[in-house]
């Protein structure tokens, strides 16, 4: 066990030194230069060197790249080139958020696929099943911007419920919530019945009901107990792409969260947020794909790692 | 029923969530008093007047700071910290007589030396502030006496006061600039506005709160202003039907056209200091002949892109300036879309068979850029010219654009736009089409080189006789609008919209948006 924390500690220190190279590089080759884009087209080449100058950006690349690991590993993210200021702070209010929906995201996809998906696998083929199918395809099937504003025309223009814009109450986060979970949730609606449909053909499941258990016993305690590892391991994978992929629903809903910040700092080719949140979120999602492997081995005592 | 169980949880779990969005919600019209909130598409960079801007930051800085001298609605110069100026005869002195009694929000009193200091704080070179550059022309500043102030300049300075009324010299507190460093004071600003910094949290709002000792605060009904930045068009526009956004600055042209149908709404469709078109190096063939740029005016339908792409909130340029920027002249010369004349304009240019050329086209900086040039190039297509469009990220694009000496330069054509907040002539023309600003030095990236015009704007900016300054633009618009260094096909104009609730917003031509005389009625 100790070999393997040990192991997975390397690999990740070597995802996020590998991956902060990668974005360091991919972001600083990019054509684009920060100082135009901060003083814009009508400024004066003298200007620019100005800025050039008070960013370090006239530094050779492995000499910025490493004066930015030596500020990070102090705990300092640097200083925003567009609009100085302090990248830390704006980083530690804005990567909460995210998770906060990444989560909540999954929470109701959890809550809502899982016994959608158990439901549809018991009545397989009848009309509760049809029509849990067909809106699962639906959910996988529509852009998210769509039924973003499809539910900014419903919840907030037509009935008022919820708030369109702004940020700070629970209710800011009830429409971002489900407009994240849509496609997680459609998907674990899919993959727990198709599960449960095989295993309910089990030999063990055919044990089960013959020496008498409840039908409720046979699904919960037989047959998905034997799918949670499978769907744990896709609600890992989802989880990552959720951290990550809140940009859409971040810019429809004025969300301010990481995804639309670090989209809006690549545009303006301001280093500092995208180094700085795209480090966050690869901690964030070495860290979730970690605790997956451990909850492998609660749900499933043949696990070892050794 | 085997999944009795399952069904009930799946229920509650629904009902749950259904209850919970019930909850507390600041959803649908909160009762705001007087305090507005102000949708804007984007986070300004910062709040710091003399640091780098967007259009968003330009219309907090009206409110948070003062400046010597304003615009108004028809870029007219009017009185403001400064209540009457004068210029020495020999053009080289400008005096302004400061009003008495004013203070900063931190208390400092708004003197000359406060005015002084914000200048030489803008000056500093250490500081990076690119738009300082507009008052290069100035050599010293003298704080006369507590309330007078003079700014005295090497050569006569034409266009001195329309650049004071610019956002870039607004006046902000020297206590609370010399506390703080450029980097804090942009987070936490101090001017002496008619109305004070509350709060910013980033991607969620900015908050100003009314000035009551400012002497415009009788103006307005509006005690506090949100600025909330929504960067969807469409969340902006439904925010503005929920009610939750009394006015928004700043929407794609389609969402406003659609909103004038809501009785509840005024859209504002009003004239701006930004003009678009198509602008090619006119030291390359085939560009550097004066027929083949005349025959692309002709090829294009510039009424039809204003309709179809911007729906009606723009207008067909007839002139090298923008209404709205002094000496803005319309000229009697017009490129009617004529096809057939295009075709032999270009003949004559000895291209009978057409040519083959590219266009960069940068993606997110001009509004519909992109469906905009595809068009474009539609239409040059049935004359015989063949446009292969480069269309890329404005980062890229802004690279590629500036800064190349004309040997190394590898523009053969791009989409452009120069908006002028000055409202001023010398900063529409001079940056732009003067032979001594030939990129890298400034703005001049296709290398438009024209010994009469160069005198001309010479001549308008060394001079404070306004007359004198006049005649020489209005001879400088007809020379460029004959040579056509630039395609103009269109000005932009403000399309923003706000709950008829609230009055008195000023959309000035200067791309400016003011609430100070602002009032609201629930």
């Amino acid at each position: 066990m100790l070999a393997f924390l040990m192991r997975r500690t390397v690999e990740g220190l070597l995802t996020i030194v590998g991956l902060s190279l990668l974005v360091f590089f991919s972001l600083h080759l990019a054509p684009g230069d920060p100082a135009a884009l901060i003083a814009g087209d009508q400024a004066r080449e003298e200007e620019l060197v100005v800025i050039r100058q008070r960013y370090g950006l006239n530094d050779s690349l492995p000499v910025q790249y490493v004066n930015w690991v030596l500020r990070v590993a102090r705990g300092d993210f640097g200083y925003s080139h567009w609009g100085e200021r302090p990248v830390g702070p704006d980083l530690a209010r804005a990567f909460p958020i995210s998770m906060g929906l990444a989560f909540g995201g999954l929470i109701v996809a959890v809550l809502l696929g899982i016994p959608a998906g158990v439901i549809a696998a018991v009545r397989r083929d009848g009309l509760l099943d049809l029509s849990i199918m067909g809106m699962a395809v639906a959910g996988m099937s529509m852009p998210v911007f769509w039924v973003a504003l499809l539910m900014l025309l419903l919840f907030s223009l037509r009935l008022g419920w919820l708030p369109s814009s702004g940020w700070g109450t629970f209710s800011h986060y009830i429409l971002p919530i489900f407009s994240v979970s849509l496609a997680s949730l459609a998907l674990l609606a899919r993959m727990t019945r198709s599960l449960m449909v095989e295993l309910l053909l089990e030999d063990f499941v055919r044990t089960a009901r013959a020496k008498g258990l409840a039908s409720r016993a046979v699904f919960y305690k037989h047959a998905l107990r034997n799918a949670l590892p499978s769907l744990v391991t896709v609600i890992g994978l989802r989880l990552g792409l959720l951290v990550g992929g809140a940009v859409i629903t971040e810019t429809v809903f004025a969300v301010p969260g990481l995804g639309r910040m670090i989209v809006q700092a690549v545009n303006q080719r301001d280093f500092p947020i995208v180094q700085g949140g795209v480090l966050l979120i690869a901690l964030a999602v070495i860290a979730i794909n970690f605790a997956v492997d451990l909850l492998y081995l609660v749900l499933d005592p043949r696990i070892r790692y050794a | 029923m085997r999944n009795g169980k399952f069904s009930s949880a799946l229920w509650l779990v629904l009902v749950a969530l259904l209850v919970l969005s019930f909850g507390p919600s600041s959803g649908a019209g909160p009762a705001r008093g007087t305090k507005i909130v102000v949708g804007i598409d984007t986070d300004p960079p910062s709040l710091d007047a003399h640091s780098n801007t967007n259009l968003a930051s330009d219309i907090m800085f009206a409110h948070l700071y003062d400046r010597l001298v304003m615009f108004d609605m028809r870029s007219n110069i009017v009185p403001q910290l400064a209540t009457e100026w004068s210029v020495s005869s020999n053009g080289l002195t400008w005096t302004f007589k400061l009003r008495r009694g004013h203070k900063f929000h931190d208390g400092t009193p708004v003197n000359a030396a406060a005015v002084k200091a914000s200048f030489e704080r803008l000056f500093d070179p250490r500081n990076p502030f690119s738009r300082r550059t507009i008052f290069e022309m100035i050599k010293r500043i003298d704080a006369v006496d507590e309330n007078t102030v003079a700014f005295t300049t090497d050569k006569p300075f034409g266009a001195m006061l329309n650049n004071m009324a610019n956002p870039t010299a607004s006046i902000v507190s020297p206590t609370a600039a010399a506390k703080q460093d450029v980097s804090t004071f942009g987070r936490f600003p101090v001017g002496s506005g008619p109305f004070f910094f509350r709060e910013w949290l980033r991607g969620t709002r900015i908050v100003l709160q009314k000035n009551p000792a400012h002497w415009l605060a009788s103006q307005t009904n509006v005690t506090e202003i949100e600025f909330r930045p929504i960067p969807d068009d469409a969340a902006r526009a439904i925010g503005l039907e929920t009610g939750e956004l009394d006015f928004v600055t700043t929407i794609a042209p389609q969402e406003a056209k659609r909103l004038t149908n809501n009785p509840n709404m005024v859209v504002y469709n009003l004239p701006r200091s930004r003009i678009q078109g198509l602008y090619p190096n006119v030291t390359k063939k085939p560009w550097s002949d004066v027929r083949v740029r005349q025959a692309m005016a002709h090829a294009i339908d510039n009424k039809a892109i204003v309709d179809t792409f911007l729906s009606g909130f723009a207008r067909v340029a007839d002139s090298p300036l923008a209404p709205g920027v002094f000496p803005y002249k319309p000229q009697a010369v017009r490129y009617n879309y004529d096809p057939e004349r295009a075709k032999r304009l270009l003949a004559e240019a000895g291209y009978p068979n057409g040519f083959s050329s590219s266009m960069w086209v940068p993606v997110g900086t001009y509004a519909a850029a992109q469906q905009i040039s595809e068009a474009v190039a539609e239409m040059l297509k049935k004359v015989g010219i063949n446009l292969k469009l480069e269309v890329m990220e404005s980062a890229q694009w802004l690279v590629l654009l500036r800064s190349k000496p004309q040997a190394e330069s590898t523009l053969e054509m791009t989409y452009y736009g120069w908006g002028t907040q000055t409202g001023e002539a010398d900063y529409a023309l001079r940056l732009v089409f003067h032979s001594d600003n030939f990129a890298p030095k400034c703005c001049n990236r296709n290398y438009y080189s024209n010994k009469e015009l160069d005198g001309l704007l010479d001549k308008a900016l060394g001079t404070t006789n306004v007359a004198e300054r006049r005649a020489a633009y209005e001879r400088a618009q007809e020379i460029l609008w004959r040579d056509l260094p630039w395609i103009w096909i269109f000005t932009v104009n403000h399309s923003a919209v706000g709950n008829k609730a609230l009055t008195g917003v000023n959309l000035l031509p200067v791309e400016l948006i003011h609430f100070r005389d602002a009032n609201i009625s629930r």
